[in-house]
């Protein structure tokens, strides 16, 4: 405080206003210093509980940090076990070594997509307590990450979105997500009668497991399958693309599933080559010759593993060969009961590993001819355990073999015509008996009447179970039949069936009742303070 | 102990005696049934577990609810002057804001066990829901996943409690907090490279999905009991620097 001349004290009394501002400067001096005590242990205390917690915050991230890298245990409670892996994928990833990337190329609309990752996560927590296996996933959205899509497209040859890419080893399998659904096809009858094809899906359950542990093992594989073609018979060209005689759909089917396609001209090379893991003779029209024929049934005694698809009204010169190996091939056009007569629709399969995921799926023949299994197959030149075991693959009952081709409309014949059941595709296996294998490797054999079935035309047109059947037919010949017998899990949709009353009734309880004790419990405590 | 039980007793008493908490309460009970009644059948015939609705209807609103809950917890004791005197009391800082933490979380979960009665509501009704499909796993699942994220929201809201003298203040931040937590989980979860692995750690909602569906793991539940043992922890160094200031 300043002293203005007009307050300056007398002589008399100059000592006391010395001594008072000297008081009022201590007093101040005082103030500040005590200000800057308080201002100095606020920003002590602040800093110390700052301090603190940062140490506390320390500790937390690395007992967090802990119990991620080292205590990734978990309990599934759940009665379904939806998520839960089955024993065989766990075996199966317990033989599987290496870094397993599974890329999800979902959109944000895409339905299966949480069921999907979850699955996902099944298996990375499954991989975290193999020593050798670890399971990366990495989730791309096609809307967003437009960069990285076209990574995916580029590297995997991927067409579409909402698909799975699982890579191991540089090799890599797309898996779409209409593959995780197990659907029910029917065919609807009355729409049948008006000459139209309709198709009715129902979802029956997830087979998400199947899909994705089919894929890891077959990556986990040495080496790929390599399917060779037979050519120079007029049989189907993997490489044409027309809609009708074209196989470039189901060869494209069968690189993303991770094989190898290749045509071979079995005239040039002498015998079928070793590196081959199955021969696919896919629709013939002219005659082979005794020699190739030959070749085939030497590679067959080899446990090779051959699949024939052969039309009716053509002699291909293997009938005889067939027959030795306990099946015969029909000289008739079997028809079933559509407005064409044409396509036949196979609901009915054989037990056999190649049908297990087929059963409700609707398979479309096109006029095939009947293949089934030859009484007493072998018998007088194999023992019994040697013995081809012939399985039907594929049967109708509503349909018949029809012996007179020309026939139009066709219609069943009394005392010509054979009634269904008729079989229109057979398996065949020797070197396993009664379950047990009794050479090194079996041989295998399958039989389709049709090879019209899986053309580019019957793919893009087809009812949907065409490429499973045919997929499922070489993943067997190759020896891939191993986990396609997981189950798929069945929903479980949420199901109220409630009429409006009881659905009255619900809304009732859950939104008034229970609110209304709460309130009536809080009022009896009013009442009881108030008293 | 004797201290943290009396400051606990104290804090359950006015939690009851007081009108805001039953409001809350039924109001909570009130929209949480309702929108769980509307998730079950606008979810008819979607593969959808009872327990992922029950909880996602819970979960909706429980911030609001602990909101309510929390907001006076120091906050009221600070405006009306009664935190001096219970801080000169014979009872530890860690006392007094473990007391009434239990109390608030003692309240909440007897608020949130009438709502375990929904799915059991709707099984005596429906001819379609068995005991089975109800899944009991999934419910214990949701249960525990319930009571963890309360545990640290209310922990979150102590925090906030404790850093402003006006409730108003105190409800908003809590609120603003809670719902961060909720979303920024769920972006997490939405997001690419790091941040997803991250989110497997961090994101709430994840950890909702995957209990809720009857799968219980250890990382989340040891993320829940640590994270609110740090913000009980900041609760108490923050009260405790009140003496020094």
């Amino acid at each position: 405080m300043e002293i203005t001349p007009e307050q300056k004290p007398g002589p008399e009394g100059r000592s006391d206003a010395a001594g008072n501002s000297l008081r009022a400067d201590h007093d101040r001096r005082q103030a500040r210093r005590a200000l800057w005590r308080q201002r100095g242990r606020r920003t002590t205390s602040g800093l110390n509980v700052v301090l603190a917690v940062a140490l506390a915050t320390v500790l937390v991230v690395m007992l967090n940090y802990a119990a991620y890298r080292y205590f990734p245990q978990r309990w599934d409670l759940s009665s379904r076990h939806f998520f839960a892996l089955s024993d065989k994928t766990m075996n199966m990833l317990h033989e599987t070594r290496g870094e397993v990337h599974l890329i999800t190329l979902f959109e944000s609309k895409m339905v299966l997509g949480d069921e999907i990752r979850r699955l996902l996560d099944a298996y990375v927590y499954a991989a975290s307590s193999i020593n050798g296996l670890d399971i990366i996933v990495e989730s791309v959205d096609p809307d967003r990450d437009l960069v990285r899509t076209r990574e995916l497209t580029e590297t995997y040859d991927v067409t579409e979105p909402n698909v799975v890419v699982v890579v191991l080893g540089g090799r890599h399998k797309v898996i779409a997500d209409k593959d995780f659904v197990d659907y029910e096809r029917l065919i609807d009858s009355s729409a049948m009668a008006q000459g139209q094809l309709r198709v009715e899906q129902k979802k029956r359950g997830f087979q998400g497991e199947q899909m994705i542990s089919s894929a890891i093992q077959g990556l986990a594989q040495s080496q790929r399958p390599l399917v060779y073609f037979l050519t120079g018979h007029g049989e189907r060209d993997i490489e044409e693309f027309s809609k009708s005689p074209g196989y470039a759909a189901i060869a494209r089917a069968l690189r993303r599933d991770n094989m190898d396609v290749r045509p071979l001209l079995l005239a040039e090379g002498g015998r079928v080559p070793e590196d081959g893991s199955a021969l696919v003779i896919a629709g013939p029209d002219r005659r082979l010759s005794d020699a190739e024929v030959a070749r085939i049934g030497e590679y067959l005694d080899r446990s090779g593993r051959v699949l024939l698809l052969t039309d009716p009204g053509t002699a291909t010169g293997l009938e005889r060969l067939m027959e030795t190996w306990g099946v015969k091939l029909g000289r008739d056009v079997v028809v079933g009961l559509t407005l064409t007569g044409r396509e036949l629709f196979v609901r009915e399969y054989g037990d056999h590993p190649i049908t297990k995921s087929l059963s409700g799926v609707v398979t479309m023949f096109y006029a095939p001819r009947s293949v089934e299994a030859l009484e007493e197959a072998g018998a007088t030149e194999r023992g019994a355990a040697d013995r081809p075991r012939v399985t039907p693959l594929a049967i109708t009952r509503e349909g018949w073999a029809e012996f007179s081709p020309g026939q139009n409309p066709a219609r069943f014949d009394e005392g010509t015509d054979r009634a269904g059941p008729v079989s229109v595709a057979v398996a065949v296996e020797r070197g396993v008996a009664g379950g047990l294998q009794m050479g090194l490797r079996p041989t295998r054999l399958v039989v389709v009447g049709d090879s019209d079935f899986v053309s580019n035309g019957a793919l893009q047109g087809g009812v949907g179970g065409n490429s499973d059947f045919m997929l499922n037919v070489v993943n067997w010949l190759v020896d891939r039949e191993e986990l396609m017998a997981i189950p798929a899990k069945a929903p479980m949709d949420l199901r109220l069936d409630m009429d409006e009353r009881q659905a009255r009734a619900a809304f009732v309880l859950l939104t008034v009742a229970l609110p209304l004790t709460a309130a009536v419990f809080g009022l009896m405590v009013w009442f009881a303070r108030r008293r | 102990m004797r201290q943290v039980i009396a400051i606990w007793r104290r804090e359950m008493t006015a939690c009851f005696l007081s009108p805001v908490a039953y409001v809350t309460l039924v109001a909570f009970l009130g929209v949480s049934g309702f929108t769980f009644w509307l998730a079950c059948f606008r979810n008819e015939g979607n593969p959808e577990p009872v327990s992922v609705l029950l909880c996602g209807s819970l979960m909706f609103w429980l911030p609001i609810m602990i909101t309510v809950v929390a907001m006076r917890l120091f906050v009221e004791e600070k405006r009306s002057g009664t935190i001096e005197t219970l801080l000169t009391a014979p009872v530890t800082e860690g006392q007094i804001v473990l007391g009434k933490y239990l109390g608030a979380f003692t309240f909440l979960l007897l608020a949130l066990v009438p709502a375990l009665a929904y799915p059991f509501v709707l099984e005596r009704l429906s001819p379609a829901l068995t005991l089975e499909n109800l899944d009991l796993g999934a419910l214990l699942g949701a249960s525990v996943v319930t009571v963890l994220v309360t545990g640290t929201f209310l922990a979150i809201a102590v925090v906030a409690s404790l850093t402003t003298r006006n409730q108003i203040v105190a409800a908003i931040c809590t609120f603003f907090m809670l719902w961060l937590a909720l979303l920024g989980g769920w972006l997490l979860g939405e997001s690419h490279g790091v941040p997803a692995v991250l989110a497997d750690g961090l994101s709430i909602t994840r950890h909702i999905d995957v209990f809720s569906r009857g799968t219980l793991e250890i990382r989340p539940i040891v993320f829940h009991v640590t994270l609110t043992g740090l913000l009980l922890f900041t609760a108490v160094r923050m009260l405790e620097s009140r003496r020094w200031k």
